[in-house]
């Protein structure tokens, strides 16, 4: 009855319908009909709607949409500390780059702390304290420490393990939680340690610093075993130093020499002039060695009485030394040796030479790694005796890091009353942990930095914190019964860093600016030669057992960052695998125990086993083993499902499995310090087979022998001489393109621009920053281990490696490889749909919405440097959709890609500098890869314009364009790389 | 019996043509026939699946990768397209020459030049990686501002020449096709008489008929003579306009416009020796076609054999060290093995064609015909794979395999061709019946052209 009245009130209403009083034929009923099932087919086809879209009423400061903010922080991927940059697009960071006024890392910035924006957006990150496992709140985790607190004032043990800290608010913030506990401690360890470094200086100098290495003052480098331009403490400073020698200027051309010896093929013995291959754990007897050399030709008493015979000739030893000598002041000798006797007489050897001061710098020393092995031996022994009331654990990862006391850590941390992890997911440590505080990723929070004494900076927040995660410094301070925001605790110890007068205007600069100097305390005491020499090196061992070096990875380091996807993916610098660690062995070594690259093999040290995967590694010492560190980290099981299923896909890990193995359990600590290299081991084949993922196939430049001309025949797709060749004719190893006539019309006008870049290949190290600096640029998705095995890996910039068999050994030659932005583009001509097309300044213009997918463009690129979407690889809705480049469209499936010169960048500038009425001035427009470049390989600028900095590069003698004789007319200019030798 | 213009055995009478060839039209399909187009149906649906399967996923099901864009795709494009030049070169070029042998299998190799030229004409569309925009490499008016197609491609090219090949080929077979639809009409009765007489377009058999007819089939013929050729040129300039050594080559439209009739002849011969044995049409497909079409085989196969020995000289000769590297790659690089195939079956196995016996002996001829076949789809394979795997820079070198995707999609590719080509012979006359009662030797002793019998052959 009431439906019905109802009914008759609605037809009683005045009609509001145009359709009620007009007259509706059979046409325009159709006409509606048809446009109604049109109109709601299509609004049927889109993605749902978007249900929580809630306005910013109150919206970020000087948040302009569509312009991106870039604020000045500290890089907080690793504890070397480099200036970065962070650009913000409408409140939300998405890019990390330099911060080219940054003293020490001098603009560049390196591969993980480009992806470190990746991380930000993790959506495995903690969000929230967790108690026994559960989600829990801070004031439960709170009390729950007070009370391990309370208990400890009255003599029980409490003990703070961290990595190394420089920020002075933490330390402090540690300082005040300890003070006044009976038994208290702070720990701090690396996982790559340098503690030796410390413990030499302490003994040799008087106080226990890791001096600051000047490499740009240096005009000969030794290094013994140390990867300073790829994993070593700060190898973004060290790269940018490092650079400083490495272009032949002057009349006669003069460049630094860089030796290197080493059992590995590491990236900087891959850069080195010479490289020479010495036994794993033999560091310290040729340090001895080259000190003694040195004494006797400094006429001093030689500091040794008898030392065991060296591994290399003795004519040999004396050339280096005579090299050193002749540049003495100028001469710097580094040691990656976590060994004291091969610190020691490092020390000896820079003593003689005059480096303290001028290379190697004790005032304003390093702070970026100050970890203690001793101190860490103690406490793993502490924690095994169960002494331990409360642990508060850190900035590290002792779980997955350092070998347990009796081999569980699940056993030692059972024993300590409360253990309390500071960490940002649930990893090895964390999940044996009572109570897990996270914090903040580093772009989320206030901190502060101290990597060199004397070149301090603050790093701001640049988006709100995600959850509800508490800094480091806050939680000690609430610990420590004073709670204190983190800011307001770095404002008070920087108004003592910056003094009460004009404060406020000094910290707005030093945020705005993202580091401050002062000067550093005064340097170290004097050499103290019998405690130098006090420790004699022992000599090699005999027999021809295997040595075992555990080393670093660029991308993952000690394997903090084991769980972005864009590090595993990015190729190693020298062997170009991802996803994996691997038991590499030379190609004798090899060949002896009957394995292939991807065979299995067993690596024991003292009943520790390792089942790892083989990888032939040229240029490697015969009798050693080299596995990285800081893989089968725990949550790398997440990338089960990372990579596209399919009928043939596999998974990048296996379920339930790791990224790689963790060969930390190989780690021994012997008279207290880590030991990474020179261990011995047993290798044996272990049946089966893991296959590796490399970026590469081929390896070399010489063509395979078999198809060869002549043997050896090579092509020169990167060009190289020697020194003395380059100062007989700067064309040296450049012979030139001979020109041909044309058919193709000028395109390019001279009025016009023309986007050029030129590549140096003597500063280009192939650390990789470019690779990933341009992956989060262009927002290019990683693909997953299996796809860059079938070689359809989607980075836009690859460094090629290929491997050169000399008389000087193995030498290695990195060359970034792009889109090279011909003239006379291959790939233009062959689309049917024209969706890519030249643009009047020199650009290749991939148009994705037009591109249909033909692929004939990329079987067209003599450089095959375009990349296929093979699958849809971005998921809708996932967290990590936010680190998105606004700027840079998302390629679907089934479109071509490739490097753009960041033509985002270029459209910016041009517009910016149209709103200014100026004109684009050269430098303004920098590409991602040139901007990351720790040592300023890349320059991007118009060629046309005969003053820019890239018109120079290409005048240069050494230019060439890789083949040039095809005649495309590439963009891309390579300066010819030139060894410091006498002869190739 | 067999004199030199005698090509069709067993003293046929127009009559007997007529009931030879449409009276198994009428019968019902024999049991084998089901099995076979079962057999057919089901390679196809497993194509089917892989086509939907790449459709849904992406090219990422197939083995390809950045340095090998192209792989079982085109080469099975190229592949397909080669095997229908037979039928275009049959019908048109050899009805120019007034080859006589030809009427007994025109018919069916200008079907297997349909049916083979849809078979390609799938590859094009799915080897994209949004096939759905296919219609973009149209150029139609759009709403999309300046967009239009470029046509400095050869991948345009290929639509224009492919699509008119597709065109003039059907046109050409169906307008072959009148007289004998117009003969089955006046032999059915009810709703297929309907049918057919709807299909013969009211054709009378009359003179005027007739001359309208024999005009227009020979302009035709010439329409698509210059088909012949210039399709597979324009299917070469997908490889010969690229800057890829080994793609890079002046000799490939010949080159390929030979191969592609090698091959076509090959599977003529492979479909022909089986059909006539299944249909019972040894007296019209002879041993004498037989031997005819082995000569041409033989001839095409000198040609390509002649092409890649002259590719080696050229990569040798020009000093380019990329191209040079590219052959000797391809002789002994990892790929090799695919490359000597092609050798031996396009080269050295047909020169047992050289013998008489051989050549007249069906069961010899299929297997080499089977032969030339897997070599010609290696010989494409070799092209496009082996000059992408290694071109200029190291370290994109590449190797490739295909996934069972593409397996599927290749085998599908001959379902679809055999299902077709069954459904073909079922209810369409395999053999010209107007055109070969034009040259029987019984009746009116020895007419001179096809003309005069045509009209005869319509009304028996």
């Amino acid at each position: 009855m009431s439906e019905l009245k109802g009914r008759e009130q609605e037809q009683a209403e005045p009609s509001w319908s145009p359709l009620e009083d007009a007259r509706v034929d059979r046409r325009d009923f159709l006409k509606l009909a048809g446009f109604f099932v049109g109109a709601s087919a299509l609004s049927a086809c889109s993605r749902g709607a978007v249900n929580k879209a809630i306005p910013q009423i109150v919206g970020p400061e000087e948040l302009v949409p569509g312009k991106a903010l870039w604020y000045a922080t500290t890089c907080g991927g690793c504890s070397a500390g480099c200036g970065a940059l962070v650009k913000a697009r409408d409140g939300r960071p998405v890019k990390l780059e330099g911060n080219p006024e940054h003293p020490l890392s001098r603009g560049g910035l390196c591969p993980i702390g480009q992806a470190a924006v990746l991380e930000l957006y993790d959506s495995k990150r903690l969000l929230s304290p967790l108690l026994r496992g559960a989600a829990s709140s801070w004031q439960a985790v709170d009390a729950e420490v007070a009370g391990a607190l309370r208990r400890a004032r009255s003599g029980a043990a409490v003990r703070v393990l961290t990595g190394t800290i420089h920020s002075p608010s933490t330390r402090r913030a540690i300082a005040r939680l300890l003070e006044g506990l009976p038994d208290a401690k702070h720990v701090a360890y690396d996982a790559l340690s340098a503690c030796a470094i410390r413990d030499a200086h302490a003994l040799s100098h008087g106080r226990r610093a890791l001096p600051r290495y000047r490499f740009e003052k240096a005009r000969s480098i030794v290094s013994l075993d140390a990867d300073f331009l790829g994993t070593w403490i700060s190898p973004v400073e060290y790269a940018a130093g490092w650079r400083a020698g490495r272009v032949p200027l002057g009349n006669p051309a003069r460049m630094s020499y860089h030796l290197q010896l080493e059992s590995r093929m590491s990236l900087t013995g891959a850069n080195a002039d010479r490289r020479i291959v010495i036994p794993a754990g033999s560091e310290a007897l040729i340090a001895a060695h080259l000190a003694d050399h040195l004494a006797r030709r400094a006429g001093v008493r030689s500091p040794y009485s008898s030392l065991p015979k060296p591994p290399l000739p003795a004519a040999e030893l004396a050339s280096i030394a005579g090299r050193l000598w002749a540049e003495r002041g100028e001469a710097l000798v580094v040691s990656g040796a976590n060994d004291l006797a091969a610190q020691l007489a490092v020390n000896h050897a820079n003593e003689l030479l005059g480096a303290y001061g001028k290379t190697v710098n004790l005032r304003g020393a390093s702070q970026q790694r100050l970890g203690d092995d001793v101190a860490a031996a103690e406490l793993l022994e502490e924690l095994e005796a169960g002494k331990v009331a409360l642990l508060i654990v850190q900035g590290c990862n002792p779980a997955a890091e350092l070998p347990a006391p009796g081999g569980s850590w699940e056993r030692i941390l059972s024993r300590v009353g409360l253990v309390v992890a500071v960490s940002s997911h649930l990893d090895e440590t964390a999940s044996k942990a009572a109570a897990v505080c996270p914090e903040p990723h580093f772009l989320e929070a206030w901190s502060d930095a101290e990597p060199t004494v004397g070149i301090a900076a603050v790093a701001q927040p640049a988006v709100r914190p995600a959850g509800s995660t508490r800094p480091f410094v806050e939680s000690l301070a609430a610990w420590a019964g004073r709670p204190q925001k983190a800011l307001d605790q770095l404002r008070s110890i920087w108004r003592q860093r910056l003094g009460p007068a004009g404060f406020e205007e000094a910290w707005a600069k030093v945020v705005h600016d993202g580091w401050h100097a002062s000067t550093p305390e005064k340097g170290a005491g004097a050499f103290n030669e019998s405690a130098a020499s006090s420790l004699q090196p022992a000599s090699l061992p005999d027999g021809d057992g295997f040595r075992l070096v555990l080393y670093p990875k660029a991308a993952m380091l000690e394997g903090r960052h084991a769980q972005n996807p864009w590090l595993q993916e990015l190729p190693d610098p020298v062997t170009k695998v991802v996803w994996d660690n691997y038991a590499a062995l030379s190609p004798a070594a090899a060949k002896s125990l009957g394995v292939e690259t991807g065979e299995l093999v067993r690596v024991s040290v003292g009943g520790q086993t390792l089942e790892l995967p083989t990888l032939v590694q040229p240029g490697q010492h015969d009798r050693a083993v080299c596995v990285a560190l800081g893989y089968g980290r725990a949550g790398t099981e997440r990338f089960h499902d990372f990579a596209p299923r399919w009928i043939s896909g596999k998974p990048t890990v296996a379920k339930g499995e790791r990224v790689g193995r963790n060969a930390s359990g190989q780690l021994r600590f012997e008279s207290g310090r880590l030991v990474y290299s020179g261990l011995l081991a047993t290798v044996e084949k272990a049946g089966g087979r893991r296959p590796l993922a490399c970026a590469q196939e081929y390896h070399s430049l010489a063509l395979p022998t078999r198809l060869a001309e002549k043997p050896g025949e090579s092509r020169d797709i990167v060009r190289e001489t020697t020194l003395a060749e380059y100062r007989k004719s700067p064309k040296a190893g450049n012979p030139g393109a001979h020109s041909a006539a044309s058919l193709w019309p000028k395109s390019l006008r001279e009025g016009n621009r023309r986007w050029a870049m030129a590549v140096d290949l003597n500063l280009c190290t192939g650390c990789s920053a470019c690779v990933i600096a341009c992956q989060a640029e262009n927002n290019i998705p990683a693909v997953g281990k299996d796809e860059v095995g079938r070689r359809r890996d989607l980075q836009w910039l690859r460094i090629d490696r290929y491997y050169a068999e000399s008389e000087e050994g193995v030498s290695v030659l990195h060359q970034p490889m792009l889109c090279q932005q011909c003239g006379n583009a291959p790939c233009e001509s062959v689309c049917p749909v024209v969706a890519i097309s030249g643009s009047e300044d020199g650009l290749n213009q991939q148009t994705y919405n037009r591109c249909v997918g033909t692929r004939y463009c990329a079987n067209n690129c003599p450089y095959k440097v375009r990349r296929f979407n093979w699958f849809e690889y971005r998921k809708a809705g996932a967290a990590e959709n936010l680190a998105l480049n606004p700027d840079v469209t998302i390629r679907s499936r089934g479109v071509m890609e490739k490097c753009s010169f960041c033509v985002q960048r270029i459209q910016e500038a041009k517009i910016e500098a149209k709103s200014r009425g100026e004109t684009l001035k050269d430098g303004q427009i920098r590409p991602a890869c040139q901007q990351s470049c720790p040592t300023q390989a890349i320059v991007f600028g118009d060629a046309h314009d005969r003053a820019s900095e890239v018109a120079g590069r290409m005048a240069d003698p050494r230019r060439y364009r890789v083949l040039e004789e095809l005649h495309v007319d590439p963009a891309v200019g390579y300066l010819t790389k030139v060894r410091n030798r006498d002869k190739a | 019996m067999s004199g030199p213009d005698c090509w069709i055995e067993g003293g046929k009478t127009p009559a007997d043509v007529t009931r030879d060839i449409a009276s198994p039209l009428e019968r019902g399909p024999s049991p084998s026939w089901w099995v076979a187009l079962a057999a057919s149906a089901a390679l196809f649906g497993i194509g089917a699946w892989a086509l939907a399967y790449t459709a849904w996923k992406g090219i990422g099901v197939w083995g390809l990768n950045r340095t090998v864009g192209w792989a079982f795709d085109i080469t099975n494009f190229v592949f397909w397209i080669g095997i229908g030049h037979a039928g275009t070169l049959i019908s048109a070029i050899l009805f120019l020459f007034r080859q006589k042998w030809r009427t007994s299998v025109n018919r069916s190799a200008e079907a297997m030049t349909l049916f083979a030229v849809a078979c390609a004409g799938i590859f094009p569309i799915i080897h994209m990686g949004r096939p759905w925009l296919a219609f973009w490499v149209f150029p139609y008016p759009n709403v999309r501002g300046p967009l239009w197609v470029n046509f400095n491609s050869p991948l345009l090219w290929d639509v224009f020449a492919i699509s008119t090949y597709f065109t003039i080929s059907a046109v050409f077979w169906y307008v072959g096709l009148i007289p004998d639809l117009a003969t089955l009409r006046d032999r059915a009765c009810g709703a297929r008489r309907r049918i057919l007489a709807a299909l013969s377009l009211g054709w009378d058999g009359s003179m005027r008929t007739w001359v309208h007819y024999e005009s227009a089939y020979l302009l035709l013929a010439g329409l698509a003579t210059p088909l012949v050729i210039s399709v597979h040129t324009i299917v070469s300039f997908d490889f010969a306009t690229s800057v890829i050594p080994g793609w890079h080559t002046t000799i490939f439209p010949p080159y390929f416009v030979a191969g592609a009739i090698f091959s076509g002849m090959s599977m003529v011969l492979t479909l022909m020796i089986v059909a006539r044995k299944v249909a019972g049409l040894e007296e019209y497909i002879t041993e004498r076609h037989i031997d005819a079409m082995s000569k041409l085989v033989l001839a095409t196969s000198w040609m390509v054999g002649t092409a890649y020995a002259t590719e080696f000289f050229v990569a040798w000769y020009s000093g380019n060290p990329y191209e040079r590297f590219v052959f000797v790659n391809r002789a002994l690089g990892p790929m090799a093995w695919a490359y000597w195939t092609m050798v031996c079956c396009n080269v050295l196995i047909p020169q047992l064609l050289w013998r008489g016996g051989i050549r007249r002996s069906a069961m010899a001829v299929f297997v080499i015909g089977i032969f030339v076949n897997v070599g010609m789809w290696f010989e494409r394979f070799v092209i496009i794979v082996t000059s992408l795997h290694r071109d200029f820079l190291p370290s994109s070198w590449s190797s490739y395999a295909p996934t069972i995707v593409e397996l599927s999609i290749f085998a599908g590719s001959f379902g679809l061709f055999f299902t077709l080509f069954l459904l073909f012979c079922r209810f369409l006359p395999m053999i010209a019946m107007a055109e070969v009662k034009g040259i029987l030797s019984s009746g009116h002793g020895h007419a001179k052209g096809p003309t005069a019998s045509r009209e005869r052959g319509a009304l028996a």
